[in-house]
């Protein structure tokens, strides 16, 4: 049918199409895309990819100059990546790299690039594509995980300390004397406590060591 | 800790990495043609260690014995290159390379041969991009094959004071995800060098992008 054939109607399923692929890539937490033309050197930025850079959407489908690549990264970062973006142009195949970009909206990201060269008949690198991960989100429930643990660790270590005070053998009210006293009397209830048992000295000893071990 | 001055930067680990990416890459390039299936080497992840660290870290996450290849390697930087490989890989190594259609027997006889031949592929692949992107030439030894735990491969030879580039690595050849390691023992002057090369060649990429 002529209807069938006409550009219209062909672009609708491809527009179908799109959005499919687009929902996927959204799903899997996809930022955005990129497909670096080594050859001609022009970089193509899908949508997301371009409005997460500030860059016109149309323009970056028409393509960019390729250092729109290094347009967005976060000083701290940007000699990792032109390393790493040298490695492909040299004959790596496979690129993956974290960093963080400076987004459109201001806020710096975290995202991971997962690339791979593809390199022509007389292998040379050809083109160069990829996409992009925010794993901003991962990154800071990371960070918090990690804080976390550390508070739990210092938690354990106070409680460890607060558990040790009260077995401290003590003659007279702790409350009244300073801490070199206390210190002084600790020694010394040590030392009288060693003379009286050997065996309880040596059971102290072993869980000093492995409070020490833990710690 | 003590720092050692020959100890990489963080950028220099970084160029180091993509220095041996493009290598892994060649030489997933060469086994593809050998086999004639996908093959992909992932990008490795790189540590400079001591060797009694690299037994140490190799020992933690393979318990049974290993198999090397390796090969020794002299130039601007000279050392022992090895690939190791859990020993209960390498016969499915040595089939992915030889092919599926051989018998049990006919792969435990080639084992040896395709085990070095990988070998070789690999680690001259790594080494001949060290040498190329660092424009210093290295020249290699023919690759031999050894079997043993993680603190034999690391014993010392000669200089107790090496360092080991450590590299983690993962293969995935005819549909076989196959888990590999590189190492490349080094003394201290080698480092050195590598060090000052590997800074000329970040000038490079960096400088050119400024």
């Amino acid at each position: 049918m002529a209807e069938a054939d006409s550009p219209d109607a062909l672009e609708a399923p491809l527009d179908d199409l799109r959005e499919r692929l687009n929902i996927s890539l959204l799903a899997a937490g996809v930022a955005g895309s990129w497909d670096w033309d080594i050859r001609n050197d022009r970089l193509y930025f899908d949508y997301r990819m371009a409005t997460l850079y500030g860059l016109d959407p149309a323009e970056a489908e028409r393509g960019l100059p390729t250092s729109a690549f290094f347009k967005c990264i976060y000083p701290g970062d940007a000699n990792r990546l032109r390393i790493a973006v040298a490695g492909m142009l040299n004959g790596a195949e496979l690129f993956l790299k974290s960093y963080r970009i400076i987004a459109a909206d201001g806020l710096v990201r975290w995202v991971e690039a997962h690339g791979r060269c593809h390199f022509g008949t007389d292998e040379q690198p050809e083109r160069f594509s990829g996409i992009l991960v925010d794993v901003t989100d991962r990154r800071r429930m990371q960070a918090t995980l990690l804080s976390a643990e550390r508070m739990v660790a210092v938690g354990t270590i106070a409680a460890s300390v607060a558990h040790e005070r009260p077995a401290l053998p003590t003659r007279s009210d702790p409350s009244s004397r300073t801490a070199s006293s206390k210190a002084r009397s600790t020694r010394s209830a040590s030392s009288a406590g060693s003379r009286r048992s050997r065996t309880r000295t040596s059971s102290t000893s072993c869980s000093a060591a492995t409070r020490r071990s833990a710690s | 800790m003590m720092v050692n001055a020959v100890d990489l930067t963080e950028l220099e680990k970084d160029a180091l990495t993509e220095v041996v990416n493009i290598g892994v890459s060649r030489a997933a390039a060469s086994l593809r043609k050998m086999v004639g299936h996908q093959v992909l080497l992932s990008v490795p992840a790189v540590e400079i260690v001591s060797r009694e660290k690299a037994a140490t870290l190799l020992g933690e996450r393979e318990s049974n014995e290993l198999v090397a290849v390796q090969q020794s390697f002299s130039g601007a930087f000279s050392g022992r290159a090895m690939l190791i490989f859990p020993e209960e890989h390498s016969l499915a190594l040595a089939r992915a390379v030889a092919g599926d259609e051989l018998s049990n027997d006919e792969i435990a006889d080639l084992e040896q041969e395709a085990l070095a031949e990988t070998g070789n592929v690999i680690l001259n692949s790594c080494l001949a991009t060290m040498a190329n992107m660092l424009k210093r030439p290295l020249t290699m030894s023919i690759p031999t094959v050894c079997k043993g735990s993680a603190s034999t491969l690391f014993e010392a030879r000669s200089d107790k004071d090496s360092r080991v580039l450590f590299l983690y690595i993962n293969f995935s050849i005819h549909h076989r995800d196959l888990r590999g390691y590189i190492a490349m023992t080094m003394d201290m002057p080698s480092l050195q060098s590598l060090k000052e090369l590997l800074a000329e060649f970040i000038q490079q990429v960096v400088g050119n992008q400024e």
